[in-house]
């Protein structure tokens, strides 16, 4: 979702110590784009060590684990497995999928870069859902003892964490009243207007980007038929609220898709 | 009193009573029924053959284009009437390629005043397809009962299983109306099914509804029928539309009577076999024969087998 930004780059490589790479130009340079730390992190803005001191950061970095990319399709984990840490996204994009008693799966969310996975296996400490790797993704994974440890020495980071949590909550509440309250229009509407404001936050364009996932997970998600996400699909692009292109879509109209995702009342 | 016989009346007179009601210019509302025949009627697909339902929309594109030709270019299609509990087996896209037809011969209103409504079987739709339904345009909703034969609780509670979450979801998400329509056979000649049956349909709170007789055994016991069904239904908070028509006493009262004033004030186009038009100076009904319908249309003609005209100074007949 997010290759065309150099950055990019950076978050695919795994990271590996500097002093065990080769004294060579080349070596340097891997060495460079391999070292992650939250100093150097694009998204250090965004993720967890958003309000830490430099020195502090040190700290937080000195917990986290990074992991291997995963491949599109790889689980970062499962459901029903026991929950031991939360996980950072730094590039590419995850799904969540439940499944529930019937078998029938539901996606309940997506994840971007510097979005906390796994945070709602706190409380039963299992992971309620699976999450899915949408393309090539790597993460920084947090072990929960240690960030819970390190939270009690850092209020900055603690009211981060709960700001983490909080944004969660508000986007559960607003994700109910989408599935409640709204007519397809509208929730496909709200579904790109709100990846449009993801992206922006990230510096990304706010206006065109790339869809990892497939039109039947965007259904699945928003609670409708694929053949409904495509109708609404061409119906946007017949009013010139959007151009799709396979995965590739432009915002035309911004403040028209706004306005549709926050249309009131009967149709 | 009609002014022709029904018998003389034929394809060629409905095409001039539509080319004369372009004078009036009024708004339209289609009427349509889609399968164009019954299940059993309704030929196996053959190896390498058309889907029936492509060959019924075909034909249906073809009545579409004929009464279009006689239509002057800015009527608009201000109500559609989607009867004949069409989903079985339907999928999504040829929900959609039935619109996209109309849209290509009409032109469907889009504003809020469109009275958009769809027939179903609850039984044999899903959340996903009234969604779909939605998105499609539709944004009024009925939704046939199965008819009841004798003391069937498990069967009404299944029925209302499947009902309640189609009746949040108009609900929740807006649709202009919802009517849950009964259809009243033998089985509601003696009093307690009926009532019983009543009080289940009044529970269920629906905006409106209908009891529609099918197989009614007299013209004296379907009124006492609908008399009994007035007492209970006006006891419960409902009024009386018409005969066997409610609609709660409230904003679901006032809307049922406005959307009947602007019914009234629009031209009537049928659509399919047994299809009924009505327009200012005559009414006109398609055959309700699949196999006449399929004919007529296959040879380029409209399916008219009877109709009218109102006016004593009618234009001669045209056969």
């Amino acid at each position: 979702m997010l290759s065309r930004c150099p950055s990019a780059i950076m978050w695919h490589m795994p990271y590996i110590k500097e002093d065990s790479m080769p004294d060579t130009a080349a070596g340097r340079r891997r060495s460079l784009l391999q070292e992650t730390r939250c100093q150097t992190c694009s998204l250090s803005s965004l993720c967890l060590p958003l309000a830490l001191e430099l020195e502090d950061m040190d700290q937080f970095d000195a917990i986290i684990r990074r992991r291997a990319p995963l491949k599109k399709g790889e689980s970062l984990f499962r459901q029903g497995s026991p929950f031991t840490s939360v996980y950072a996204v730094r590039s590419g994009s995850l799904k969540q999928v439940t499944t529930g008693g019937s078998g029938d799966d539901q996606l309940t969310n997506f994840y971007l870069p510097s979005e906390l996975v796994g945070l709602d296996g706190i409380d039963e400490e299992t992971y309620p859902g699976s999450v899915v790797a949408l393309e090539t993704t790597t993460v920084c994974e947090i072990p929960f003892d240690r960030l819970d440890a390190l939270s009690a020495k850092l209020p900055e980071l603690r009211t981060q964490l709960y700001r983490s949590m909080s944004k969660e909550m508000r986007d559960d509440r607003r994700m109910m009243r989408l599935l409640s309250r709204k007519t397809a229009d509208q929730r496909l509407a709200t579904f790109f207007t709100s990846l449009s404001d993801r992206f922006r936050r990230r510096g990304y364009s706010a206006y065109s980007f790339r869809l990892s996932m497939p039109r039947a997970d965007i259904g699945n998600y928003l609670g409708l038929a694929v053949e409904t996400v495509s109708r609404i699909l061409g119906r946007f692009q017949q009013q010139g609220l959007v151009a799709v292109s396979g995965r590739e879509v432009h915002i035309l109209d911004l403040d028209a898709l706004i306005e549709v995702a926050e249309e009131e009342g009967c149709r | 009193m009609p002014v022709t016989a029904p018998d003389h009346f034929g394809a060629d007179d409905y095409a001039q009573a539509l080319a004369i009601s372009n004078d009036t210019d009024r708004p339209l509302s289609l009427h349509l029924r889609l399968p164009l025949r019954p299940p059993e009627a309704t030929p196996p697909r053959r190896p390498g053959g058309m889907d029936p339902f492509e060959v019924d929309l075909a034909r249906l594109d073809r009545e579409m284009v004929l009464i279009r030709r006689c239509l002057s270019a800015g009527r608009r299609i201000q109500a559609l009437q989607w009867v004949g509990s069409a989903l079985p087996g339907m999928s999504l896209a040829q929900m959609s390629e039935l619109i996209d037809r109309l849209e290509a011969r009409f032109s469907l209103e889009t504003g809020r005043d469109r009275d958009f409504t769809v027939e179903l079987d609850p039984l044999a739709t899903d959340i996903f397809a009234l969604r779909h339904l939605e998105a499609l345009g539709f944004n009024r909703l009925s939704l046939v009962l199965p008819t009841r034969r004798g003391r069937q609780a498990t069967a009404d509670r299944s029925a209302a299983a499947c009902i309640d979450p189609l009746l949040d979801e108009t609900q929740r998400v807006g649709w202009r109306s919802l009517e849950l329509v009964q259809l009243i056979g033998p089985w509601c000649q003696s009093r307690a099914p009926l009532t019983e049956t009543l009080i289940a349909l009044a529970a269920m709170g629906p905006p409106r509804i209908t009891l529609r007789p099918v197989a009614c055994p007299s013209g004296l016991r379907l009124r006492h029928v609908l008399d009994a069904a007035d007492a209970l239904l006006l006891a419960r908070g409902y009024g009386v539309l018409g005969p066997g028509t409610y609609a709660r006493r409230n904003a679901a009262l006032a809307d049922a009577h406005a959307q009947a004033r602007r019914e009234a004030a629009r031209d009537r186009l049928g659509l399919g076999t047994g299809g009924v038009s009505r327009l200012p100076d005559a009414e006109a009904r398609n055959t309700t024969n699949p196999w006449a319908y399929a004919a007529a249309l296959d040879a380029g003609r409209l399916a008219t087998a009877s109709g009218h005209w109102r006016r004593a100074d009618a234009p001669p007949q045209v056969r």
